[in-house]
């Protein structure tokens, strides 16, 4: 980091980003001695703590995760009711570490139970349906006997109840262990977990793509999640000595919900920024509670339209213009590419076209360098295998319109297969049959003997095959560099947990995955873009990026589909180099093409589709040479060649 | 006496599923031509109840000046949700959930000014439309006010069918829903259009709300237990499609009173709960679902 | 060029997305019972300059657009269908689960004063043009192939009877049959005297259905003028394969 700062050329006010939040922690601590130290004040100051952990928790869910758990706040209720009914019946046993882990093993299994069928649908479903679930759950306690009923369970009448830690101490501590939460989300977002799940939350076709497994690493944000938000139950419990109903609400959670965006999910200090100041406003500003949701409501509303992501954003713009952040991007004209750019459409196409004509110089992310050397990169995954990926009979079809009619392919390894037709042949189609986003209507597909067709999407990947898309998926909110490792940790690896905690196996691994990442990119002449953000690149860098990131994967097979589209001729040619070295390395590369001169200058073997089927296979001298396909491909009326 | 027990469960649980149908036939109508779910509407309906709630029982207003004046009232809401919760989001490429967050935030609002408008009074019953009288059907006896939400349900399913399929605008929303570009180049104006499904939708819960008013009296918090529950009546139904919407919410009110009836009082909310769950796991495009939410 | 006033008269167009411009100044005209092929490579800027004749804005656009002498550039796409013009974006995009009867009623939601019997008449018509949709009449449309999908595509841009009528590659990716039956229905309707533009992939059969043809390259055109005189004119065919690289103003071929 400090390497790729000094390249960066930093210095200044840059150690105020650290001294900054350094100071907010310091302030944090010393609170009681500035806003009262009563018993009452505390109890206060603690409960709004404890509401900042479920913060971090959804953030982790939500903000990186993508998961809309908004009824954390049912997860949170089931925690501190499990903790609060287990030291009603232990009082004697249970401190502060046991009721959080209490909370957080009751809220964990809870939260998977409203995750679990919910996932299964889609995002949404589990905003409304956690959302019900927080809902359902103080509405079911209100009548609970067991529970308290309305009155909930106070702590302080259960005899022989007597707390260990309280006063000062208490709040020392209850803020430590926030800061602790916070620490780990922040550790758990930048490990090979947190990359996992910013992928997911991009676009589930680029996580699948390397090789992650959609369900289980929802299952996953949602549990972690889970789990802290039980723990802040616990927390809860031990510093309120009470729990009743109205704890916790629907109402609560959209205060939550609120909190996340006004601060700007997505980063780690945003939702606690956010979740303090709503917070803090419905703790202290008691007078005028009553009118509260219209506040907070307005407030949302305001932040949902015109500060989507939040303070910390504008905050950071505010940084960077004060020299305290670094900057995140430079060379594109306007500034920020607009981030509808990378997902496709019509927006695409045309930001596609303005990428800068001319090869190098400022705005393309490409330095201007002579003819390289490309290093080998002989495959890792799938190489135990030689077989080719071989495509039989595919057949597809959607409602009336066949895409894919009956269509055999081949692409061994070591070989350059080029796959051209007009829009609509089913080129796409076809790679998106292999990658397993659709099924198989008929016909087989498989790597060698293995097949391919009935295993799921993420399969793929780990089969060792790695693709890139029509228009470039990148992880936008994160650096070049950051958008690579992730498929570099696919094959080096490590538990999850050892990432996440930084145990030495962890680290080592951590490293090497930032180092592979960053050797690959730097081959590719990307050195001076690894720190920026992707949503700064222009067009043909971002193409390269992605391309970096399917060689990252070392797979066996390597499909691109029209990867040439807006590159300049530099990168065209660059892009050129990297499919022969892939070849010259073993690995076997499929190539989509529109760009037909290309295509034919560097495949071995090249298949033409027309409206689904089969038009022509073979080489490419043959190709240029056949005057049909070129009759019914371009409708021209002579060969390939061009005159002259 | 069993029989007279479910009999009574099961006509009390098709005249609050025919609530729950209601909310669900008006997400429907904004969610058909706007792949929009407007989590806001049970708090719509919660706000009409209001306004019945000052004509009937405040001002003694007849009847028909409440429905009037519901209507008026929860359309003009409906509007202006669409103008400043709703509409920046259509204008963007379908991407997040921020229009969620929006109509959340909105229905957030609404709530506590309703809260605030009616103070602490206590909850107090509705005179209803058709009087407060009872029918008497096979031994069981059914309140007038859950008939006639029963058969205003009905009557609002079968016009909107109607719509849908045999008038022009209907034809267009359908239209606009699938494809808004292809709907603007042939001249129909995408805006207009949801702007036209918002008031439609802001009848259909007015309508809602009128006949829901002497079911649940002045209770203005509700809102979003209504709102929360139409959405699992579409779940169970199936998004998109009108006669789901009457189905889902008719077992979902027929299940609670069940729930409520053979495994435990009190606890209805724990059978919406498990319901929804259970569909979700087997069935996830509920029973006549058509089309996918706006989604993440 | 016809003699008369052209009915579409683009001039100077520029469209963008943000700062950036993907169509740099075009101008281009087509005048009533001909029809006209803007062909080019992928990217070239096609696809946005007709989206952007259609009143579907990306970003600033000084330059003009008139249909019929009228200025509509300003106008908004119900505006533009008032005044003549219609457009089939790429894909052969329908309202899928609408059936091909209310698909093609849609096309004529602008007229919907005149009527259902109005409507009906003119749908007849469509019927007339494409047969096969009639037995395809109460068929959702989503189950028709994509030949079909086209038909009933255009058949509702002419459901609002234009003057100017815009295709984005009508044929792309479908059976020569399809093919050869919609430029059929394009040459009936150029002969009935609708102006048409179209943007082809395919440069010869641009050139093969067309009057005039313009080039466009990186969002400028290059070339323009009578297609068999451009049939001739080998760096047509080399610019849109990309193997020559053009950077020369307009010039007729």
């Amino acid at each position: 980091m400090s390497e790729l700062a000094s390249r960066l050329g930093f210095g200044g006010r840059t150690w105020l980003r650290w001294a900054i939040p350094a100071a907010l922690i310091i302030v944090l601590y010393i609170v009681p001695q500035l806003g009262g130290s009563s018993q009452f004040r505390l109890g206060e100051y603690e409960e709004v703590l404890s509401f900042l952990v479920i913060a971090v928790a959804l953030n982790i869910a939500m903000g990186y995760g993508g998961q809309y758990i908004l009824g954390i706040t049912a997860v949170f209720a089931v925690g501190a009711y499990g903790a609060i009914l287990a030291t009603k019946y232990h009082p004697q046993g249970i401190g502060l570490l046991a009721m959080c882990m209490i909370g957080a093993v009751i809220g964990g299994v809870g939260g998977m139970i409203i995750g679990l069928p919910a996932l299964r649908v889609g995002g949404f479903y589990l905003a409304l349906v956690s959302l019900f679930a927080a809902l359902a759950i103080p509405t079911v306690a209100q009548k609970w006997a067991f529970v308290g009923a309305d009155t909930g369970i106070p702590l302080y009448a259960v005899l022989g109840y007597s707390p260990k830690l309280s006063g000062e101490l208490l709040y020392v501590i209850v803020v430590s262990l926030v800061l602790l939460a916070t620490l780990f989300s922040w550790a758990l977002v930048h490990s090979r977990v947190g990359h996992r799940f910013v992928a997911l939350h991009t676009s589930e076709q680029l996580a699948t793509s390397i090789g992650i497994t959609a369900y289980r690493t929802k299952l996953l944000a949602i549990g972690i999640s889970s789990v802290l938000a039980g723990a802040a139950g616990g927390i809860y419990v031990y510093t309120q000595q009470f729990f009743a109903p109205g704890s916790s609400s629907v109402n609560f959670a959209v205060l939550l919900l609120a909190g996340m965006v006004i601060g700007g999910g997505g980063s780690i200090t945003g939702p606690l920024i956010g979740g303090a100041i709503i917070l803090g406003i419905n703790q202290f500003f008691t007078s005028l509670q009553q009118y509260n949701g219209i506040v907070f409501g307005v407030l949302l509303l305001l932040f949902a339209i015109f500060l989507p992501n939040g303070l910390l954003a504008r905050l950071n713009v505010l940084g960077e213009r004060l020299g305290i952040n670094p900057p995140r991007g430079f060379g594109v004209p306007g500034g920020r590419a607009p981030t509808a750019a990378a997902t496709g459409g019509a927006a695409a196409a045309v930001a596609a076209l303005a990428a800068p004509v001319n090869g190098s110089g400022p705005g393309t992310g490409l330095a201007a360098q002579p003819a390289r050397q490309l290093p080998a990169w002989p495959p890792v995954i799938g190489a135990g295998d030689s077989g080719a990926l071989v495509v039989e009979g595919a057949r597809r079809a959607f409602g009336g319109v066949t895409a894919v009619d009956n269509v055999d392919l081949t692409v061994k390894r070591g070989q350059i297969h080029g796959l051209i037709g007009s829009n609509g042949s089913g080129k796409t189609t076809l790679l998106n049959l292999i990658s397993r986003f659709y099924s198989l209507d008929a016909g087989q597909i498989r790597i060698g003997s293995v097949r391919l067709d009935d295993k799921p999407p993420h399969a793929v990947a780990r089969a060792g095959i790695a693709r890139t898309f029509q228009s470039p998926k990148l992880m936008l909110r994160e650096t070049a560099l950051e958008n690579v490792i992730p498929a570099v940790e696919l094959r080096v690896r490590c538990l999850g947990l050892e990432s996440v905690l930084r145990l030495p196996r962890g680290i080592r691994v951590n490293r090497q995955a930032r180092a592979e990442a960053l050797e690959i990119l730097e081959t590719l002449g990307l050195h001076h873009v690894l720190a920026q953000e992707a949503s700064s690149l222009p067009h043909g860098t971002r193409r390269l990026v992605e391309l970096a990131r399917a060689i990252a994967l070392r797979p066996s097979f390597v499909l691109l589909d029209e990867p040439a589209a807006g590159l300049s001729p530099v990168e065209l040619e660059l892009l050129a180099e990297v499919c022969q070295n892939l070849a010259r390395s073993g690995v076997g590369v499929l190539l989509i093409e529109h760009n037909v001169p290309m295509v034919l200058s560097i495949a071995d073997t090249v298949t033409c589709l027309h409206q689904g089927k089969t038009l022509f296979q073979g080489t490419p001298e043959e190709l240029r040479a056949n005057t049909s396909v070129a009759s019914v491909f371009l409708g021209l009326d002579e060969p390939l060649e061009t005159p002259s | 006496m069993a029989v007279t027990l479910f009999l009574t469960a099961l006509v009390a649980g098709l005249a609050v599923g025919s609530v729950y149908g209601l909310i669900a036939l008006s997400y429907t109508v904004l969610f058909n031509s706007t792949s929009i779910f407007n989590i806001a509407q049970g708090d719509l309906m919660m706000a009409g109840v209001l306004v019945s709630y000052f004509c009937l029982d405040r001002w003694h207003l007849p009847q028909i000046v409440a429905l009037l004046a519901i209507i008026a009232v929860v359309v003009a809401l409906s509007l202006i949700e669409e103008r400043v919760a709703v509409r920046p989001f259509l204008r963007k490429p379908g991407i997040g959930l921020g229009w969620f967050i929006a109509t959340l935030a909105f229905s957030l609002v609404i709530e506590t000014v309703a809260s605030n408008i009616y103070g602490q009074n206590p909850v107090v019953p509705i005179p209803g439309a058709l009087g407060d009288g009872t029918f008497s059907v096979a031994g069981v006896h059914v309140a007038t006010k859950f008939i006639l939400a029963f058969v205003v349900m009905i009557v609002v399913m079968v016009a909107l069918e109607i719509f849908y399929r045999r008038t022009w605008l209907g034809t267009a929303m359908r239209g606009v829903a699938e494809d808004r570009e292809v709907a603007a180049l042939r001249g129909i104006d995408a805006l207009r259009i949801s702007r036209l499904a918002f008031v439609i939708a802001g009848l259909v819960t007015a309508l809602a709300a009128f006949v829901v008013a002497p079911i649940v009296s002045s209770d203005v918090t509700v809102g979003l237990t209504y709102g929360l529950k139409g959405f699992i009546a579409l779940a169970i139904g199936g998004f998109g499609s009108l006669r789901g919407c009457v189905l889902g919410g008719l077992l979902l009110g027929v299940a609670e009173q069940m729930f409520d009836l053979y495994v435990t009082s009190n606890y209805e909310i724990l059978a919406a709960l498990i319901l929804v769950l259970i569909v979700l796991a087997v069935r996830p495009s509920g029973l006549f679902g058509t089309r996918a939410v706006r989604e993440v | 060029m016809s003699a008369a006033d052209p009915l579409l008269d683009v001039s100077e167009l520029h469209a963008g997305y943000g700062s950036l411009q993907a169509v740099a100044g075009i101008s281009l005209q087509v005048g009533a019972a001909e029809t006209v092929a803007l062909i080019g490579r992928n990217g070239a800027g096609k696809t946005t300059s007709l989206l952007a004749i259609a009143g579907l804005r990306y970003g600033r656009f000084p330059g003009s657009v008139k249909l019929g002498g009228a200025d509509v550039t300003r106008a908004t796409p119900r505006e533009l269908v008032d005044a003549g013009l219609a457009h089939v974006p790429e894909g052969h995009r329908i309202f899928a689960s609408l059936t091909v009867e209310e698909n093609l009623l849609l096309g004529a939601y602008t007229r919907r004063r005149a009527g259902r019997k109005a409507a009906a008449a003119t749908m007849e018509r469509v019927f007339d043009l494409f047969p096969i949709l009639r037995t395809y009449a109460s068929r959702n449309a989503g189950f028709l192939s994509g030949g079909e999908q086209q038909m009933v595509a255009i058949g509702q841009a002419l459901m609002a009877e234009p003057k100017v009528l815009m295709l984005d590659e009508p044929t792309s990716g479908l059976a020569p049959m399809v093919v050869r039956t919609i430029y059929d229905v394009i040459g009936r309707l150029r002969d009935q005297g609708l102006a048409v533009l179209m943007v082809e992939q395919s440069v010869p059969r641009a050139l093969a259905n067309s009057n005039r043809c313009y080039v466009m390259e990186r969002g400028r055109i290059v070339i323009s003028g009578d297609s068999m005189v451009l049939a001739q004119n080998e760096h047509v065919f080399a610019i849109v394969r990309g193997t020559e690289e053009v950077s020369a103003p307009a010039r007729s071929g």
